[in-house]
């Protein structure tokens, strides 16, 4: 047995790997303010960046096929890299108000952002356990990250024995398939199941695919297995929120598309139409219950949950442009969402409130560009063009009908259409309701700079998606070929 | 030997047992160490049917492997758990989680 040892295959999560070394040295030896960290944290993530760009295109299976590097793997860096890199654009101001030694912030954001990474590439399913748990166990202590805030330490809690039962299921689910072929790497499975024809016949087989999907169900929120997301972004502080709706959330997909597309072509059937039902319950309920919460985070963990909905749409119609469209749904999902709790970073208080629907109200009177920018996100989120938000939804939904799944995308755009209700709720809020006195400070330089990276990324995708799309399908036949 | 009396299915219904066990405590329990308890036997079931098949299907050791793994996972787990119950405990003096509602809707 030979070793292959190719270091470029994970350069990227060597940058990032550097950078969490080079941070937590800062980190012990500053002060109590702890923004240095943060500006080398953004210094790797955007080096972090640079070298996907720079590797596009290569296509390396290193380390004894435990990672690949390819468009896809390299795609879905971006975005997480993307959505760290506003996070920790936001968070500088915001760290140091809420803890006065919280450098963690930063380090466990890198360490998330590297399990997400390992994730995304791996090609073994022991990496992508190790990777799930990398970020999933530097998320749980970020959302109770605001110690002295009670609903936060509970909504870290909630969010760890869910996330803990998700992980004991798709280890077991991993498990039962390694008991029926003997392998736990991605592509000698995929061998096995492209010659096997019986294998939808054998139960156990099926029970390892049920466990792994519910697995990751639970880690990207989807009805019924989505009973954490509501507590666990309400109580996270802001920027955090941001992160686990974009990246957490983009991360997971990317596993889901990676299995379904490389293991489960012979079972294309029954996890297609359990993925149909799945993302018709989760939009619908998603939506439903948004629209009757009053705080705005809660009512984003509910719309992020019917989101996660829409982007299995694109996993439904199984063709190599319906995951396409996924991955661009990802990608402006991530820029909308960042976006929008930049500001909701900017509203919230000391003390945890400052999201409520009422704290939007006069926003428009005393920040009119943050206003402004704010009703593009919503509009984003709703899906009206000529935003991102509407090129992922048009991308998605016709990718469904062409593969014959008419009733889902005509299922789909109506709930869009109630989700239109409580997005337009918020504009309302900030331009026709009346203020109730704010104390009014300037918005911090950081937020700013987020919020144009992310407003940028909106009207980008919104305007000009074809160039983005066209990534998208590459990245989607790096895994085909 | 007495061991080569005991089967594959053997060790496929202990682990069944321990996972439903370990469900079973987590739905049940309302203190979040027996919680995390559950949480641990359900993971230890993997565990126990990944060294399994490797013993009894696989020639190489990829599933004694990724059992190390787990394992080292659950402890890391654990520990991010208890952290976060000591929090709370420190905040609310109570660890029983049918008290940690403040989060509704």
């Amino acid at each position: 047995m030979h070793f292959d040892l190719n270091y470029s295959a994970i350069l990227p999560q060597i940058i990032i790997g550097v950078t969490l070394f080079i941070s937590a040295t800062i980190d012990a030896f500053s002060s109590a303010r702890k923004w240095p960290v943060g500006i080398i944290t953004l210094f790797g993530i955007g080096a972090g960046i640079s070298s996907a760009v720079y590797l596009w295109g290569s296509n390396i299976v290193s380390f004894s096929q435990m990672v690949s590097l390819d468009e896809f793997s390299l795609l879905l860096f971006i975005t997480v890299m993307i959505a760290g890199f506003i996070t920790v654009l936001v968070s500088l101001k915001y760290v140091d108000d809420m803890e006065p030694d919280g450098g963690h912030f930063y380090l466990l954001l890198l360490s998330s952002l590297l399990g997400m990474m390992f994730l995304v590439s791996a090609t073994n399913l022991i990496v992508i356990v190790l990777g799930l748990e990398l970020m999933s166990l530097s998320i749980y202590p970020l959302v109770g990250f605001t110690r002295d805030r009670q609903i936060s330490l509970e909504g870290a809690m909630k969010y760890l024995i869910l996330g803990a039962i998700a992980t004991a299921f798709l280890l077991y689910g991993i498990a039962l398939i390694y008991s029926v072929l003997g392998t736990t790497n991605l592509y000698t499975i995929a061998r096995i199941l492209s010659t096997a024809q019986h294998m939808t016949g054998n139960l156990v087989m099926m029970a390892g695919v049920a466990f792994i999907l519910i697995g990751f169900s639970f880690k990207v929120a989807l009805v019924p297995f989505h009973a954490w997301t509501p507590d666990a972004y309400q109580g996270a502080p802001a920027p955090i929120t941001g992160f686990m709706a974009a990246a957490v959330k983009a991360a997971s997909f990317g596993a889901i598309i990676k299995v379904v597309i490389i293991v489960l072509q012979s079972f294309h059937v029954p996890v297609a139409e359990a993925l149909w039902w799945l993302s018709a319950v989760t939009m619908f309920t998603g939506n439903i219950i948004a629209v009757m919460q009053k705080n705005v985070k809660r009512m984003l963990a509910y719309s992020s949950i019917a989101h996660a909905g829409y982007v299995v749409v694109g996993l439904v119609s199984g063709t190599a442009f319906g995951m396409s469209s996924a991955v661009f749904y990802l990608l402006s999902y991530t820029f909308t969402i960042t976006g929008s709790f930049a500001i909701i970073t900017y509203l919230e208080k000391n003390d945890g409130t400052g999201s409520e629907l009422s704290d939007f109200s006069g926003l428009a009177k005393e920040h009119p560009i943050l206003s402004l920018i704010m009703a593009v996100f919503m509009l984003s989120l709703a899906g009206i063009p000529p935003t991102a938000g509407f090129m992922a939804k048009l991308y998605v939904f016709s990718a469904a009908i062409k593969s014959g799944y008419i009733g889902l995308a005509i299922f789909g755009i109506l709930t869009s259409v109630i989700s239109l209700y409580y997005y337009l709720r918020i504009v309302y809020a900030m331009y026709f309701e009346e203020s109730e006195g704010r104390t009014d400070t300037p918005v911090p330089a950081g937020i700013a700079a987020g919020v144009f990276i992310a407003l940028w990324g909106v009207i980008q995708l919104g305007i000009l998606p074809s160039d983005i799309m066209n990534f998208a399908m590459q990245s989607i036949q790096s895994l085909i070929h | 030997m007495l061991l080569s009396t005991i089967t594959l299915s053997d060790y496929l219904v202990l682990s069944g047992l321990l996972f439903s066990i370990g469900v079973f405590g987590v739905l049940t329990r309302k203190n979040a160490i027996a919680v995390l308890m559950g949480i641990e036997l359900m993971l230890n079931a993997a565990n126990i049917n990944l060294v399994a098949f490797s013993k009894f299907i696989d020639t190489g050791l990829n599933g004694q492997i990724f059992a190390l793994f787990s394992i080292v996972i659950a402890a890391a787990e654990v520990a991010v758990a208890l952290a976060i119950v000591i929090s709370i405990y420190k905040t609310t003096r109570t660890i029983d989680l049918d008290k940690e509602d403040t989060l509704k809707g």
